[in-house]
């Protein structure tokens, strides 16, 4: 297993896999071995913490495969997202998708107790929404781990791009009004133009 | 005879005050003052790293009163070239590579606000001073803590002579860092600060009153909107109406600014956006105000979920 991989799996485990990460991990041939590495992973930090060590198997590639196609691309609004707005919609899916392997760990750390079967996670919730505050409530990574998928809206690699850049804009202009009306009407300077990006808006 | 007495009687005064201010320790309510009002009453040229994201970018500020006015600029040493340029309520934001030029007019109340900062106490937990250096000066150290959910911590370093800002860190969440904006050398020598701004003169027009107006303006279709809900402490800063469709309100508790704006909506347009660069959020989303569809979107050095609280408040009334 390399090491680009590991660290992955070790990105997953702790909500912080970006989607490419994630893509890694699903495209990686042999199954088997992810699983071990999660179990591998699992236990070493179980035993650092002190925790009792359990084992159970899984299968993490299929769990990440079965909450992405279960995954309702536009059910967030009503409305049909725009096109600027549309990253989002796409970071949800990540988002839910590391939640969905969280809560899996959760379960699997719980569920030890009783030798249930651990419940196919997309099945369970839904949708992404519904499996949040139960990641919340099992797992120790849920709420921060959606932050943080979520503030990386627009740096998504791919198709998205150019729409993720729009929305970027969109916000960066907004941003931008804010900044200026800081420095003149508010009479705080010129310095927090520091945190501008760019003056290359409308 | 009663001329030497008075003037005696005077020096002593004077002595004991300067006495016990030196005994009195300066509380951090005072530091934030001087903090407040020295950054656009001193003369100061400076160099300064921005870090944020894991990006870190250097600065050069320069800051004098010339003819009456303030005069500023700004300019990036790091990355693409950049300027920006502030005279009075005038702002140029330049890229020289682009010839490009943005121009800002900040109208005529351009008074600064002034904040109460013993009532800043009430929203945050304030400590200090402590003693550091900065940009080899001695500084203050002042810390903020949030006792809601809904500001950012902030650690402030303040020159102890002449009150400016050398260092501050933004640290949100399980105090991890935000921001941090740091001096690494800074010159209060108005000569020097003077040569820096020289021939920097900004000349341009100021834009006639916007009068052919083809856009829907928000100001004019829904003048009295304003959020429902805002954080303790957060009072009016000024309002705008940009020569545009977008209708701005912005508010403070002192130390952050919100900005909160009204678009009229495009039909096409019904998502929600979010961002965070550093402390700074951005969150916009379509909403149903009256019985009209608009953009309102959120800017502010606050925590994400409070710019969703504040935009999803946002109704027509009078103010809170």
């Amino acid at each position: 297993m390399t090491e680009q991989l590991r660290e992955s799996v070790s990105a997953l485990m702790d909500g912080e896999a970006s989607e490419l990460e994630l893509r890694r991990i699903l495209a990686h041939g042999d199954r088997d071995l992810i699983d071990r590495t999660w179990v591998q992973m699992q236990t070493t930090r179980s035993a650092m913490h002190g925790e009792p060590v359990p084992y159970a198997r899984l299968d993490i590639s299929a769990r990440v495969t079965t909450a992405l196609a279960n995954e309702p691309m536009s059910s967030r609004s009503p409305l049909a997202p725009s096109a600027w707005f549309k990253p989002l919609a796409r970071v949800a899916v990540a988002a839910s998708v590391t939640v969905a392997v969280v809560l899996v760990a959760a379960q699997w750390q719980s569920g030890l107790d009783s030798t249930a079967p651990v419940q196919p996670l997309a099945n369970a919730g839904g949708s992404s929404l519904p499996a949040y505050p139960a990641a919340a409530a099992g797992g120790r990574a849920g709420s921060q781990l959606v932050s943080a998928e979520l503030n990386r809206a627009g740096l998504l690699p791919g198709a998205d791009a150019a729409a993720a850049r729009d929305a970027q804009r969109q916000l960066d202009k907004y941003i931008l009004r804010h900044t200026e009306s800081l420095a003149v009407q508010a009479d705080r300077g010129v310095m927090p133009f520091a945190r501008v990006a760019s003056y290359e808006i409308e | 005879m009663w001329r030497p007495v008075t003037l005696a009687s005077l020096l002593w005064v004077w002595c004991v005050a300067a006495v016990y201010a030196q005994a009195q320790p300066q509380s951090p309510e005072h530091w934030l003052q001087r903090m407040s009002e020295s950054h656009r009453q001193l003369d100061y040229l400076g160099k300064f790293t921005y870090e944020a994201d894991s990006n870190i970018a250097s600065l050069r500020v320069a800051h004098a009163w010339i003819d009456g006015q303030q005069r500023e600029s700004l300019h990036f040493l790091s990355g693409v070239q950049r300027e920006v340029h502030r005279q009075g309520d005038q702002l140029h934001c330049v890229e020289p590579a682009k010839s490009l030029v943005r121009q800002f007019w900040g109208g005529h109340s351009a008074l600064a606000p002034s904040y109460d900062f013993t009532q800043l106490s009430r929203f945050y937990r304030l400590s200090g001073p402590a003693p550091d250096r900065v940009a080899d000066r001695d500084v203050v150290v002042l810390e903020l803590a949030p006792r809601d959910t809904h500001r950012w911590q902030y650690r402030f370093f303040i020159d102890r002579e002449q009150g400016l800002l050398l260092r501050s860190d933004v640290l949100g969440d399980r105090q991890s860092l935000l921001e941090r904006l740091q001096f690494v050398e800074i010159s209060f020598d108005r000569e020097q600060v003077h040569q820096a701004l020289v021939g920097q003169q900004i000349v341009s027009e100021r834009p006639a009153q916007s009068g052919g107006e083809t856009a829907v303006n928000a100001e004019r279709v829904a003048p009295l909107w304003q959020p429902g809900w805002l954080p303790g402490g957060f009072a009016s800063v000024h309002n705008t109406s940009h020569p545009s469709a977008i209708a701005m309100r912005s508010y403070s508790d002192g130390l952050s600014t919100v900005s909160v704006f009204l678009e009229p909506l495009a039909e096409d347009d019904s998502g929600e956006g979010q961002q965070q660069k550093g402390a700074t959020v951005a969150y916009s989303r379509a909403q149903l105000i009256g019985e009209r569809s608009y953009r309102v979107t959120v800017v502010g050095d606050i925590p994400l979920a409070t710019a969703k609280l504040i935009a999803q408040s946002v109704q027509m009334g009078e103010a809170p």
